[in-house]
């Protein structure tokens, strides 16, 4: 998996158990020390990413870069939508918000903290969540979440309504084809039970008929 | 016993086995429509059901003495063949009416 990681030299931050442990298992681009907007932006059109993972202080107005510039919901979006970036991940404070927009606006999901995070347990939850998708399970981010999340509201998983409606679709037609059922072993009896009674009976009134018996 | 057409070797057998695969279709398609609710689905099982009875009838009247002769079966024979094809093209007709509206569904989205 491609992970833009994004680690602005911030007081207060300290990605670098974080990103370590990011770039063991997947594909890394950095940006750490002095970051700009720009410097997201050259990265995103250079390289198409499947991931951008912001590590920095934040809030329900934007994530933090250097010197303090903010970047804000609509500019995050605008990098997810330059090269179809289908996930964001905040390891920032309080956002939510920004979350909900990304998914609203390019992104397929986002992960965003919904309180104030300790800098030193911030990298847990990315370390656990990028670990269960190593290994070709890249593209099932609701079971990575699943298996990181401890599920004590900390974090929220946001997904995009556009992609819950083209799984909806998908799974009405899925349900229309005929060995995409199920069957259960009380049904197979009764079905069979009673298909093996009609062939009897049909076979039985056959031969009746055509002299056999 | 004269030999016949009807009476020939494998005569009688040929179309048992084939009304009791249909048979075993009708049902498939029934239990396969008893899920989804899908027409097509129920008259593909009407099909084979028809099918069934059409097969079940040249075997009765090809058997060593069969009650029924060929010729009291031969209109309700034709009929039901003819009911049963119409059964099974609608139903395949409304089955790639569904594969188009899915198709056109899905470049939609």
């Amino acid at each position: 998996m491609k992970i833009l990681i994004i680690a602005p030299d911030l007081v207060g931050v300290d990605a670098i158990t974080e990103v370590r442990r990011i770039q063991q298992w997947h594909d890394t681009v950095n940006l750490y020390g002095t970051v700009t907007a720009d410097d997201i932006y050259r990265a995103c059109e250079e390289k198409a990413f499947d991931v951008l993972h912001f590590a920095t202080h934040g809030g329900p107005d934007g994530v933090r870069l250097s010197g303090g510039v903010l970047l804000d919901a609509e500019d995050i979006a605008q990098f997810l939508r330059l090269r179809e970036t289908r996930g964001v991940f905040f390891s920032s404070c309080e956002t939510g918000r920004l979350a909900s927009y990304a998914v609203r606006h390019g992104a397929t999901w986002a992960i965003s903290s919904e309180v104030d995070l300790p800098d030193a347990d911030a990298w847990k939850l990315a370390a656990a969540y990028y670990s269960h998708q190593r290994n070709g399970n890249a593209r099932d981010f609701v079971g990575a979440y699943t298996l990181a999340d401890g599920g004590d509201g900390d974090y929220a998983l946001h997904v995009a309504p556009t992609y819950i409606q083209e799984l909806q679709r998908a799974a009405a037609i899925a349900a229309t084809i005929p060995h995409a059922a199920t069957l259960t072993r009380q049904e197979a009896a009764v079905w069979g039970a009673g298909l093996l009674g009609s062939t009897v009976a049909l076979l039985l009134l056959i031969l009746k008929l055509a002299g056999v018996l | 016993m004269a030999e016949g057409v009807h009476t020939s070797m494998l005569a009688f057998e040929s179309p048992l086995l084939l009304a009791v695969m249909a048979l075993a279709s009708a049902a498939v398609w029934l239990l396969f429509w008893q899920r989804s609710r899908t027409p097509y689905m129920l008259l593909l099982a009407l099909g084979w059901a028809w099918l069934c009875l059409y097969w079940s009838l040249l075997a009765v009247s090809a058997g060593p003495a069969p009650l029924l002769s060929r010729a009291d079966l031969a209109m309700p024979v034709c009929a039901l063949g003819i009911a049963a094809a119409v059964a099974l093209l609608a139903g395949k007709a409304l089955l790639l009416r569904r594969m188009w509206r899915n198709g056109k569904a899905h470049s939609a989205a």
